[in-house]
């Protein structure tokens, strides 16, 4: 399924609810369900917050689909180029008053799926995440 | 998200319902605001009606432990189902806040601290 967004936060439950649901008809168990909205959450709000200086006109695009029983979700936008898997990991260390809030998001993003990719192709980011059903 | 707020034996209680993401998250730290304010000694929350957080949730529950430890707040999480307890031990937040099974246990966990 293909979803085009405008840069806009409310736009984020929608996708997140349309994605789930066709995730569900696919039978996708719980743990893909719950990163499927956790990427479009944390990723495209990131590209909202950080991606433009004018998000007018612009668009993001989700595809998502199941292949060999492997969800593939595919973000792409026409912000300033953001590679998530340069982003530095947060320092889990830290006492509560020095933990960081900024940069979970990605790290859970990260952590959660089986592969993360990035490719930069002409004025898009496009972010590729791969996460396989559990046997 | 639905937030119910209880309080017994000296132990606020807020109850919470359905999803804490980006829309849900400003309506938990608004709640939460009230307890620094009134300096609340110990609350809980119940997550057990929980589906789901994302890291504008956990945000908000780091700035609460940040800011209540002024006054010396305890505070503590109880009935996680097993996909959201995965987003807080992915941040290792069981080292700042105590994560029960159960009030009963969580409230246990605190008195020791």
């Amino acid at each position: 399924m293909e979803i085009r967004l405008k840069p806009d936060f409310d736009e984020i439950p929608p996708a997140a609810d349309a994605v789930e649901h066709f995730l569900h008809e696919q039978e996708a168990p719980t743990e893909i369900l719950y990163l499927a909205r956790l990427v479009i959450e944390e990723l495209v709000s990131n590209v909202i917050k950080y991606g433009y200086d004018n998000p007018e006109g612009h668009e993001i695009r989700l595809d998502v689909r199941i292949e060999a029983r492997t969800m593939i979700l595919e973000l792409s936008d026409e912000g300033r180029p953001f590679n998530p898997l340069e982003a530095p990991a947060p320092d889990l260390q830290l006492p509560a008053e020095e933990r960081p809030i900024g940069g979970l998001g990605i790290h859970f993003v990260r952590s959660l799926s089986d592969s993360v990719d990035y490719h930069r192709i002409g004025a898009k980011n496009i972010v590729t995440i791969r996460k396989a059903y559990p046997s | 998200m639905q937030i119910k707020k209880s309080d017994a034996d000296g132990v606020t209680t807020l109850q919470i319902a359905g999803e804490i993401d980006l829309h849900a998250s400003p309506q938990l730290r608004a709640e939460l605001r009230q307890c620094i304010q009134s300096k609340t000694p110990v609350l809980l929350l119940d997550f057990t009606a929980v589906d789901y957080i994302d890291s504008s949730g956990l945000a908000t529950l780091i700035e609460y432990v940040r800011e209540s430890s002024a006054f010396k707040g305890k505070f503590g999480l109880f009935g996680l189902q097993k996909k959201v307890r995965t987003i807080f031990d992915l941040v290792r937040l069981n080292e700042l806040f105590v994560i029960s099974d159960s009030a009963g246990e969580a409230v246990a966990a605190l008195s020791a601290k």
